[in-house]
Parts: structure tokens; C-alpha cells; sequence
């Protein structure tokens, strides 16, 4: 049992209790184990607790005011950030029940547990009524389910006098699911969706969905004609830029939503706003789920030999089943010269240039978002990737020198090893590392380069030793 | 035995350890919140300030939009050809639910602040001048807030109390229009025991300032509601409070734009450099690039793009009357585009050339004393005291014209329209005319497109935003814009 106090709570919600117990029975240990197919140890385990959460900002209970700006050359205070005094403390239950279970005198050894935690009182960032002159106030707002399986094998493969082979193994599938959200009159109590034409929503969080769920633009095709695009749908975010004329928006208004060859074709979301005369049309609404930023499956492996004097260890680790927005090949492709001073990458080449080409690349534009029809200047199925991959994470070979060698330099043990980490990636991922995820959070939006569009690829690592022992 | 014992100590030991929780009574310090906020007489004070600073926000592009340009007098910018949607709809009375200008949350957001201070400043102990200060300005600002709601989208959600929980209703339903504006009767009420004539700073609430704000609403009730010949008597005597002389306007037209809170002045949200400045003005000026380069910010002001004109039909309105002094201000002109194109432009709010670069700091002018003389016109018109009406708008065309006698006929229909068009010329570009012609009924004489739209309900209101029904699920949308 424990008690938690935060000062980012107000009075009467500053403390969170969590009690926690588990309870373990070792089956093989009572006396009418006989050791069924080979188990010399088994144990049932099951497990609860109560965990807190208390991750929210200084001032979303309190509230914040702000000051700087002038009337009349006096000093003023404005809103910041509306205070939340029923704010409290997010609680997870977990319980867990598993075993462990080892066989042929310990060469064998398997575990598994299943896991079941419930959130309650989440804590997120809820969009507010506009009446109230702010946008959003951190809340409390529901459960949340994640649950999964984790497993884990170890054996021992060979056991011999010079030679050993050892395997580990691990796996683990993690879900969620959001239980309940609080009553706001929306369809599945969907909280930050984007509300079509008709009313209805899309995205955000709802109840009975996957959080981490990521949305953009899906591409139909590419328009091929003057015709194609002349028939095009009016696209809100186009600049209307044409090779024809050479003019966008930018000189002339009217020209928005213009389309050109070699440009996407969105694709329409039923149900979005159409223009006045009732025509569909592409614009923010016109989105679609591109994927999870969660992997479903995690988990690695392990083998190591052994052979006299040498060692050989190489680890492998994976995560399937999510998708990530390569932000920074996206960059590349928008070639905003003005303020980036992005180079391109050779993708760029296999830009669509004349009637004909088979690519998945639209036309390319200097400046998209500025001068061209942004193709590549918003969220899109083209730089939504697969984030699966397996990396080959360390490898180490390494030789004890004999003691008959370095004995006489008064030396007890001396080990050369070489080492690598982080050698490759198995994956479809362009540019960046799959791992490289570095903004956002579980709950939001996430991709893979930071603010400054300038994430550090991963680092390969190769490392000589020399290890002596006196 | 022993271990029960032990357990019972620990248990013992847990609950005696709140000794600390006063530990955890930390006051942010480095910024204000609602746990060091509304402590001191400086903090109503400056919230004051605050309410001001988001009403200068809110008002700053969009009095035009919602108070001028649905009047039918203006256009396209730049050679007649320069507009948006949000703007050719906005002329048309076509708008919809997402144009730019249907959000009323830079309103909601300045009430919030003001209801704040209505909460804290009547609980806090201060002195009694700084709680007038604060509780009068609070419901000053209030009160403009819902009456321009109220006319602007009829039936509007009426939040009283400041917001600080998500455990409060947030999602507040529209409530009539009636009660709206009877909730700015009864915040002009409660704001005139707290305004007091020693508070003179034209930038925020005044006595006179109240008054206008009382017979604009007080003549909105008349005429447009109907409700009575009371609303008609709160207007004559709320004008009757400001002991009108021509003394009180500017002999020269243009000092009403140039200096800063001048004698004919009531209410100017104020701007400045630093502070804030452009606003709907800059949609007004020119392009350098249509302009020769000797005329750029010499004679024609310049800004981003002119995406507003008058419409010719203005123009020989404004200048229909030699030696108008008002129409070089309301009606900038002349060949200086390139190639000597005619180029032609709004021409009161242009702010001031610092260090070679146009500011556009002019004040948001909310009040002025010729307004009142127009106000003052208006009800002698209601009370059939044609020859009064005439001899109130005998001010105004005198300073104008050196005429004080322009008008002369006493027929009803004259004297409305004599008002109605002077008060065109008078205000152009700031903001009031729309709710002049729509008081007087006489908005499908100008506005075309809206006189083959009149039998549309609700066609002189605004549709409400789609992002404000997106965030309030008891929204519903307006009758006749849905």
C-alpha cells in the first residue's frame, strides 16, 4: 500500500492511494509433483497493484494567467490556461498471472504471463466550447484498456565440452482499447475528432477504439491529363499552380484548389463538406486513418555460442504492427528552399514527370507548400510506412587468450573482443531510424523527426576490447 | 502475535505521516494563477485591461465585416477585382458556416475575462474606487460583448460566470435573443452605479461612453424590436446626458483620425506600435507594386493588398456634395497607379509613417460626439419632431458643408432618408452604418443582393460557426442558415 502526494493537484484530490499485492505457488514443490513431461519446476504466479500517474503541467489545476501584453501602455492580465481544481490522479489496475516453468533439469525454461490493466481517470487534453475562451483544459476523462501477452523462452541448446548454444527468446503483444469516455454528446463520446459535413466524426480518441491512431490524405491517383485535371476535385489546400500559365494562388486568389498534371487526386471521405452548388470537394475533412503508432508485437532474440576459447553472442530484436509518418522524407520532398535549405534526396528523382511515368510520386515543385499544389506538404498514405522491423542489435565475438600465453606477464585472464551494435535494420523504412521516434506520445500524433526536422540517425556502433585481469 | 503487532504499528506510522502535507501547498510563483491572481487592487486593475485588450482583438478586422460591409456600399479591393469568398459572401448574404468572420469566440473569451472580475472583484476587499473601476468596466464591456452578439447571431449562449472547472457546464445551448439583449439592459444598469464621472480615459468605459452604448441599445429595442415607447425615452435621455453642443465636434473632420482620444471622441479602443496595430485598415490599402513608386506611402498608403472599396454607387455618394471636408478623408484618389491608373482607397484610418515604414496605429473609433448627434436625429425622428431632426442633422452638415440648413423638407420619408444617407457619409468605414440601416429599415435599399433574399429568415443575421457546433454539442444552427 502506498500513498501519493503531488502539489500539482488541488487540496482535496492531492492524494492517490495505491495498494499492491501478489501472491506465487510453486506447484513442482508440493509433494505430488512427479515431474510431468519432463517439468522440474513449475510456479503459478498472479499479481495487482494500483499504479498513479500525476503527469500534468504545473498549472492545469491552478490555471495560469498571462501578463506582457499592454493597453494603452498598461500593464494587463489575460487568460492562460483554465484551471482544473477536480483535476486527480490517473490510476491504472493491473493484474497479472503467469508462470514460470523449467524442464529437463533446468535446460529448458519458458514463462508467459497475461497481463489486463485498466485506466481510469485518464488524464488528456479535451478540446473545450469556444464559449469559454479557451481551447483545451487537461482532464480526467475515462478508462482505458491495454492488455497483452508477454512470453519468454530460454534453452539451452547444446551442452557439450567445447561447444555450447544457448537461445533466448521474448515476446510480447500489447493492445489497447478505450473503455469509456466522459458523456459529450458526440457519437462513441469522441473526444478532438474532425467533424464532417454531415455532423459525424472521425479520429481523436472514442470509445471503443485503438488509441494512437494517426490520420491524412490518401492518394487516388495521379492526374495524368489536361483533362484529368481540369475535372479534378477542387482541392483547398492547392496553391493552384500551373507549368501551363506559371501562376498560383499567391497572385491571384481565385485561383485555389486549381489542380494540375502530375498532381494527386485525393481521395473524397463520404459524408465531407461539399461546395455551394453541392459538389464534393478535397479539403481537412477529406482524411483518413493511416495507421498506429504502436507496434502490436515486440520481443527479440538471443543466441550465443561458445567454442573453447571463443564466444559468440548475436541479439536480434523486432516490433511489428505500426505504421510511422517519415516526416523527414516528407521534407525532402517539399523542398522549401525559402527557409529549410533542405538537399533532396535521390527518391526525388523518381518524381512523375510526363504522362506515362508509373510512380507513386506526384510532380515535384520548388517550395510546395508556398508555390506549388502541396502534394507533398501534408500528412499523406505516401510517407505513412510500415514501421515493422527486425534490427540486428549487438553482435560480439570475442577469444580468451590461453593462460599459458600471458601467465609469465603476470596476467590472470586477458579477453579480445569486437563488438557491434545497432548493425541493421530489416525494414522498409526510408532515411530514419524506425525506432526514431521522437515527438508526440502515445496519445498523440507522432512521427519521426523532432520540431527541428533534424533527428539523429541511429547510431551504428563498432567497439574493439581488450580486457585484463591481474 | 507479534507480526499483527508490527502491521498495526506500520498502519500506525502511514496515517501519522501527513505531517508533511503542508509541504505540498506550493504556490507557483513565477507566473499567475488562479491560486496567486485576484489578491490585490493592481490585479482587477490590470485584468481590466485585459478585457480591453481582447476587445480590441475581437473588433479590430471585424467591425466592418459584421457592423459596414454587408450595407452594400462596398466591394472588391484592388482595381474591383480583389476578394476572397469569406468576403464576396459576406456582401452577398450568402455566407456559410465555416467563413472566416461567423466566430463569435474572440467575444466569448472577453466576456469570460469580464465575468472573472464580476466574481472576484465583488468578493475581493479593495477600495470602493477600485471595485467601481473594476465591476463598472466588467459590465461595460459585458454589455457591448452581448449586444453585438445579440445582433450580430440573434439566439447566443449566455455565460455569466467565469469559467475555471470542467465540472461546470461548458456546453451551453443558445438562449433567445431576447434575453440576450435584456441581459445588456440589465449590465448598462448595473454598470452606471459603478461608472463614475471622475473616470475620463476615453480608451476604456466612461459616463458618455455608457450613455451611447445605453441609446444604441435603448434604440435598438425601439425600432427593431418593438418593444416600446419606454426604449424610446431611455434613448432620448441617455443622449440628454451628454449636454450635446457643437462645440463638443472637431472643426477639422481628419483630427477625428489623427488625434488620439480628440475632443470629439467618446470611445477608441486604443492602438500603437508595439501594442497593437492595423485591423481592418489594412485591407484597405494598396499594394506597393500597382502603385508609382513617388506616391507610394506619400499620397496612397499602402499595406499588404486593398481587398475593400467602396462601390461607385458610395463614391457618388460620398462625393456628391462640393466641399464635402469629409470626403478627401473617406475617399482617397487619384492617377497614381502604374501606367497613371486611377487608384482609390478608405483614407481615415492610415495611421502614421514611423521611420520611413507606415504604421497603422489609428484607434478603433467605437463613439464619437457626431454619433450622437445622428442618434440624437434619429429619435426626433421616432418622436415626429421632424423639424428637430433636421436641426440635429443641421450640425453635422454644417461642419460638413457650412450648411446647416441641407435639409429642409419635413416629410417623414425625407427626413429618414436624410439621416439614413448622412449618416453613410459620416461613418464611412467605422463600422456602424449596417446596424443604422437595418434600425431604420432601409438595408434592402442598398443591399440588392439581400432585398432578393428578404422574405429568408433571419437573412440580417449571421450563420454561427461550425467549429463552435464542432465544440458544443447543444449548438444548433441557425434557422434559415442551416
Amino acid at each position: 500500500m502506498r500513498a501519493d502526494g503531488s502539489s500539482k493537484f488541488s487540496k482535496q484530490n492531492r492524494w492517490g492511494y495505491f495498494p499492491a499485492g501478489s501472491l506465487g505457488w510453486i506447484v513442482s514443490g508440493e509433494p505430488f509433483w512427479n515431474q510431468p513431461l519432463g517439468m522440474n519446476f513449475f510456479k503459478l504466479r498472479a499479481s495487482y497493484g494500483v499504479t498513479g500517474n500525476n503527469g500534468i503541467g504545473l498549472y492545469d489545476t491552478y490555471g495560469s494567467y498571462s501578463t506582457g501584453s499592454r493597453y494603452n501602455n498598461n500593464t494587463s492580465v489575460t487568460l492562460g490556461t483554465m484551471p482544473n481544481y477536480d483535476l486527480r490522479w490517473e490510476s491504472t489496475e493491473q493484474l497479472d498471472i503467469g508462470f514460470d516453468a523449467s524442464f529437463f533439469n533446468n535446460r529448458l525454461r519458458v514463462a508467459a504471463d497475461y497481463y489486463n490493466k485498466l485506466t481510469r481517470d485518464l488524464l488528456f487534453d479535451v478540446t473545450l466550447p469556444d464559449i469559454t475562451g479557451y481551447s483545451t483544459a487537461t482532464s480526467n476523462v475515462g478508462k482505458v484498456k491495454f492488455y497483452g501477452v508477454d512470453f519468454e523462452l530460454s534453452s539451452r541448446n547444446i551442452a557439450g565440452k567445447n561447444f555450447e548454444w544457448t537461445t533466448d527468446f521474448t515476446y510480447s503483444y500489447n493492445m489497447n482499447r478505450v473503455i469509456e469516455l466522459n458523456d459529450n454528446g458526440i457519437s462513441q463520446n469522441r473526444i478532438n475528432g474532425i467533424v464532417l459535413g454531415d455532423g459525424t466524426q472521425f479520429g481523436g480518441i472514442a470509445e471503443g477504439e485503438r488509441l494512437g491512431a494517426f490520420y491524412g490524405y490518401l492518394v487516388s491517383h495521379i492526374l495524368e491529363t489536361q483533362q484529368m485535371a481540369d475535372d479534378a476535385l477542387y482541392d483547398a489546400l492547392s496553391r493552384g499552380f500551373r507549368r501551363s500559365d506559371r501562376l498560383n494562388s499567391s497572385s491571384n486568389p481565385a485561383l485555389t484548389g486549381r489542380k494540375d498534371i502530375g498532381d494527386y487526386e485525393w481521395i473524397n471521405r463520404p459524408g465531407s463538406t461539399k461546395n455551394t452548388n453541392g459538389e464534393e470537394i478535397i479539403n481537412a475533412e477529406d482524411q483518413f486513418l493511416l495507421g498506429y503508432v504502436t507496434p502490436h508485437s515486440t520481443g527479440g532474440m538471443t543466441n550465443a555460442f561458445t567454442y573453447k576459447n571463443f564466444s559468440l553472442s548475436i541479439s536480434l530484436d523486432y516490433a511489428f504492427g505500426h505504421h510511422i509518418y517519415n516526416a523527414l522524407q516528407m521534407r525532402y520532398f517539399m523542398a522549401t528552399f525559402g527557409n529549410a535549405n533542405y538537399n533532396l534526396v535521390y527518391d526525388v528523382m523518381d518524381t512523375w514527370k510526363q504522362p506515362g511515368d508509373q510512380t507513386k510520386y506526384a510532380r515535384f515543385t520548388i517550395n510546395d507548400p508556398d508555390w506549388g499544389n502541396r502534394n507533398y506538404s501534408r500528412n499523406s498514405n505516401i510517407f505513412a510506412q510500415k514501421g515493422d522491423y527486425v534490427c540486428l542489435r549487438d553482435v560480439r565475438l570475442s577469444y580468451s587468450l590461453p593462460v599459458k600465453w600471458i601467465g609469465k606477464a603476470g596476467i590472470k585472464s586477458a579477453v579480445i573482443s569486437v563488438a557491434g551494435n545497432t548493425l541493421h535494420y530489416f525494414t522498409e523504412v526510408d532515411g530514419v531510424s524506425p525506432e526514431a521516434v521522437t515527438r508526440g506520445g502515445l496519445y498523440s500524433f507522432v512521427d519521426t523527426y523532432d520540431t527541428e526536422y533534424n533527428p539523429y540517425p541511429p547510431a551504428r556502433k563498432i567497439l574493439l576490447g581488450l580486457k585484463l585481469g591481474f | 502475535m507479534k507480526q499483527i503487532s508490527n502491521i498495526f504499528f506500520y498502519f500506525i506510522m502511514a496515517a501519522l505521516t501527513t505531517g508533511c502535507h503542508k509541504k505540498l501547498d506550493i504556490t507557483q510563483n513565477n507566473r499567475l494563477s488562479a491560486s496567486n491572481m485576484w489578491q490585490d487592487a493592481s490585479d482587477l486593475r490590470n485584468a481590466v485591461n485585459g478585457t480591453y485588450i481582447y476587445l480590441r482583438n475581437t473588433l479590430k478586422t471585424d467591425i466592418l465585416y459584421w457592423g459596414e460591409y454587408r450595407n452594400g456600399m462596398w466591394g472588391p479591393g484592388t482595381n474591383g477585382v480583389l476578394h476572397d469568398n469569406n468576403m464576396a459572401t459576406t456582401v452577398s448574404g450568402t455566407m456559410n458556416s465555416t467563413n472566416a468572420f461567423a466566430s463569435w469566440t474572440d467575444f466569448y473569451t472577453t466576456i469570460n475575462e469580464a465575468n472573472l472580475i464580476l466574481k472576484y472583484g465583488s468578493e475581493m476587499s479593495v477600495t470602493p474606487e477600485a471595485k467601481d473601476f473594476a465591476l463598472g468596466n466588467a459590465h461595460f464591456v459585458r454589455a457591448l460583448c452581448y449586444f453585438w452578439i445579440a445582433r450580430i447571431w440573434g439566439d447566443a449562449p449566455l455565460a455569466l460566470e467565469g469559467f475555471e472547472s470542467t465540472s461546470q457546464d461548458m456546453y451551453l445551448a443558445r438562449s433567445p435573443q431576447a434575453e440576450v439583449l435584456s441581459q445588456v439592459g440589465a449590465d448598462i444598469a448595473a454598470a452606471e452605479g459603478y461608472i463614475k464621472t471622475t473616470m475620463t480615459d476615453k480608451t476604456i468605459a466612461t459616463p458618455q461612453a455608457l450613455a451611447m452604448l445605453k441609446a444604441e441599445y435603448a434604440l435598438w429595442m425601439y425600432a427593431v424590436r418593438k418593444m416600446g415607447d419606454s426604449y424610446l425615452s431611455m434613448a432620448e435621455s441617455a443622449i440628454a446626458s451628454l449636454n450635446l453642443s457643437a462645440a463638443l465636434l472637431e472643426t477639422s473632420y481628419g483630427n477625428i483620425f489623427t488625434t488620439k482620444r480628440g475632443k470629439e471622441i467618446i470611445f477608441a479602443l486604443h492602438q500603437e506600435n508595439g501594442e497593437s496595430t492595423g485591423g481592418f485598415s489594412s485591407q484597405q490599402f494598396w499594394n506597393r507594386t500597382y502603385l508609382q513608386s513617388q506616391h507610394i506611402n506619400t499620397t496612397v498608403p499602402i499595406a499588404d493588398n486593398q481587398w475593400w472599396m467602396y462601390t461607385t454607387r458610395y463614391i457618388n455618394l460620398i462625393t456628391g456634395v462640393a466641399n464635402d471636408i469629409r470626403a478627401p478623408l473617406s475617399y482617397g484618389h487619384g492617377p497614381y497607379g502604374t501606367g497613371g491608373v486611377e487608384v482609390g482607397w478608405a483614407n481615415k484610418f492610415i495611421g502614421q509613417m514611423i521611420s520611413g515604414t507606415r504604421v497603422l496605429n489609428s484607434d478603433i473609433i467605437m463613439y464619437r460626439y457626431a454619433g450622437a448627434y445622428l442618434l440624437d436625429a434619429e429619435i426626433k425622428y421616432y418622436r415626429k419632431n421632424y423639424p428637430g431632426a433636421l436641426a440635429s442633422l443641421g450640425v453635422i452638415t454644417n461642419r460638413a458643408y457650412g450648411q446647416p440648413n441641407h435639409y429642409t423638407s419635413t416629410a417623414d420619408a425625407d427626413v429618414l432618408n436624410a439621416i439614413v444617407e448622412e449618416n453613410l457619409k459620416e461613418f464611412t468605414s467605422e463600422g456602424n452604418t449596417w446596424w443604422t440601416l437595418i434600425r431604420t429599415d432601409k438595408v434592402w435599399d442598398y443591399n440588392a443582393s439581400l432585398a432578393s433574399q428578404k422574405n429568408k429568415i433571419n437573412i440580417l443575421l449571421w450563420p454561427i460557426a461550425q467549429s463552435a457546433i464542432n465544440r458544443n454539442y447543444n449548438l444548433v444552427q441557425t434557422e434559415g442558415w442551416n
